[in-house]
């Protein structure tokens, strides 16, 4: 395996969750994890040290001592933690996660979110398995200290799934079914949040009309037509933030005074003032939230 | 219904009807008679073109115009769903894709296809019918015969079906298969060609890294480096121009010299010259063919 990212000692404490003080005295006593050193002596870790330390946290946590652990191979402590996870709870898939992330497991990784979402389903998969795990990547990223490549290939897995289960679901036709157009703004590319409202929303028995990334308002028009029925449901992420969130809200309310508009992912989340005061346009939390909407949907008629 | 206003020249492209036919038919037959701006140019809506590709259908099957003018818009409909449920006939199979997507119609697309790949099977559905279908898309996206919102709408259900068709292959067993990354460039979003590959290449029991959309030149790297890859493949369909993809494939061999290099897409097909070490797959059947002829790893 190719050991080309350098961790600090601080990103293995928020990877790992171990403190930096901790770690160092491992190494001392121990000799786990002994880092190479820049010419300021400054630590410095490989992939190989970060999966290491990993799987160490994985063990202390299941209670074994670090002496215990410092006398394993490596082989032998992530055979361990593999038996570990065999019928591990969330926290520890998600480190699991991590592991087969790194080291581009296309297997492994499957295996625990196939397990899960036999065992919890595509919507508590993802609130308790993949959010989780996106936040620890989204660390990772704020360190600038994982290859995105990593993070392209599990995202293209758990892409996989979801589409996947999006399929299917029956295409609904029945009376009480509204038409749903979701789409996200010219530039914005992170559709996760995206194919899961689409899930559930079909699976309220709602019709979905799905444009996707990067899609331009006069696009989204077409798409409408005069169906007034149709509700607009788009996801922001990194495309616009602050003041031009606002503006592009704004913009987008004009555009479609009478229809619907739900608005969510991470820039609508952050802050709700950002979010213009308009009766027709709602901010959607997360998927509980949602299913709040939803919910309300029964009472008023189709209107197409 | 529908604000969206087509030309008769944006008609001859979707139907393959000659302006000048249409302009005869409209004046004996009546078949269409399409609004007029103020300045007396014909404009068409969505019926009128549906209507359009389904006379076009009747008409390319041998119907005479004459008889084709006498049916209600009913019969006419009628007519093409009993072509289109012919098998072997792909072509009446692609133009109930075009139809299916000017309606935006999922219930008509599903139906479509799935018929077509209980007939042909998925593999030969794809290159027969998606493929070809995808070629007429982007041609008709270029003349901007078609609304972004009709592309988006069919790529993202054609995808959705290549995806749950790629789910369904068992992975291959962990050792001894060749890998082939697929990537697609840091600029590069159009991802269809790439999951064709990644079908293709997965039913024959090869591994398969999938980075897809926009993978940055190091990260690239990097992943080669952990599973060092037999081949890398690539798509390139509007990111680039010539020069600057030589350049970048130029780097990526030498960066990469182990590995085979192919590359494919439309951008590419006037007259350009792959740089040494990169093999250029200018068709769907010739990339099928360069996965047949692998020597035994």
């Amino acid at each position: 395996m190719g050991d080309t990212a350098t961790y600090s000692i601080l990103d293995l404490e928020r990877l790992t969750g171990v403190k930096a003080h901790t770690i160092r005295i491992w190494e001392k006593r121990y000799g786990i994890c002994a880092p190479g050193r820049s010419n300021g002596g400054t630590r410095h870790y490989g992939d190989e040290d970060l999966r290491h330390m990993l799987n160490v946290s994985i063990l202390r946590r299941k209670g074994y001592k670090i002496s215990q652990i410092a006398s394993m191979c490596r082989e032998e402590l992530g055979q361990r933690v593999l038996d570990q996870v065999r019928d591990g709870s969330g926290d520890r898939r998600v480190e699991e996660m991590i592991l087969t992330m790194i080291a581009l497991d296309e297997e492994g990784f499957r295996d625990i979110l196939q397990t899960s979402m036999v065992e919890q389903g595509v919507e508590g998969t993802f609130t308790r398995l993949i959010q989780p795990f996106f936040e620890r990547i989204g660390v990772m990223w704020l360190a600038g200290t994982i290859n995105p490549a990593q993070e392209h290939f599990v995202t293209n897995i758990i892409r996989q799934k979801l589409i996947v289960a999006i399929n299917s679901l029956e295409t609904p036709m029945g009376p009480q079914a509204h038409r749903f157009v979701l789409f996200l703004p010219e530039n914005e590319m992170h559709e996760m949040a995206l194919l899961l409202y689409s899930y559930i929303i079909k699976r309220a028995g709602h019709r979905v009309l799905y444009l996707g990334q990067s899609t331009p308002l006069g696009c989204v028009r077409h798409a409408l037509r005069d169906q007034e029925g149709d509700v607009l449901l788009t996801s922001i992420t990194s495309a616009y933030s602050g003041e031009a969130l606002t503006a592009y809200l704004n913009q987008l309310s004009g555009e479609f005074p009478t229809h619907r508009i739900l608005v969510t992912g991470l820039q609508v989340w952050q802050d709700e003032e950002l979010i213009p005061r308009q009766a027709h346009l709602m901010r959607i939390a997360g998927t509980e939230s949602l299913r709040q909407f939803l919910g309300t949907m029964q009472e008023i008629p189709q209107l197409n | 219904m529908s604000s969206i206003r087509y030309s008769i020249h944006d008609l001859e492209q979707l139907t393959g009807i000659k302006a000048h036919t249409l302009r005869i038919w409209e004046k004996r037959y009546g078949i269409v008679r399409p609004q007029r701006t103020c300045t007396n140019i014909r404009y068409y809506t969505d019926c009128d073109l549906k209507q359009l590709l389904n006379v076009s259908i009747l008409n390319k099957h041998g119907y005479r115009i004459s008889d084709i003018a006498r049916l209600s818009d009913l019969e006419l409909a009628d007519r093409v769903l009993n072509i289109a449920m012919n098998p072997n006939d792909y072509l009446t199979q692609v133009e109930s894709l075009v139809v299916a997507m000017i309606e935006m119609d999922e219930q008509k697309f599903d139906k479509i296809l799935s018929y077509a790949s209980m007939n042909l099977g998925f593999e030969e559905t794809i290159m027969e019918i998606i493929y070809p279908f995808f070629i007429k898309v982007g041609l008709l996206w270029q003349t901007g015969s078609i609304v972004p919102a009709q592309e988006h709408f069919i790529s993202n259900l054609i995808r959705q079906k290549l995806i749950v068709a790629i789910d369904g292959i068992p992975l291959p067993a962990r050792n001894g298969q060749r890998v082939f990354i697929l990537y697609l460039h840091e600029k590069e979003l159009h991802e269809i060609g790439l999951l064709v590959y990644y079908y293709l290449l997965k039913k024959r029991g090869h591994r398969v890294i999938y980075l897809g959309q926009q993978v940055p030149y190091q990260d690239l790297l990097k992943v080669a480096t952990i599973h060092p890859p037999y081949a890398l493949v690539s798509c390139f369909t509007s990111a680039l121009d010539a020069g600057d993809l030589q350049d970048y494939l130029h780097t990526l061999r030498n960066g990469l010299p182990g590995a085979q290099h192919w590359v494919s897409g439309l951008q590419l097909l006037q007259g350009f010259q792959p740089p040494e070490g990169v093999t250029y797959i200018d068709t769907l059947h010739a990339f099928r063919q360069a996965i047949e002829l692998l020597p035994a790893s």
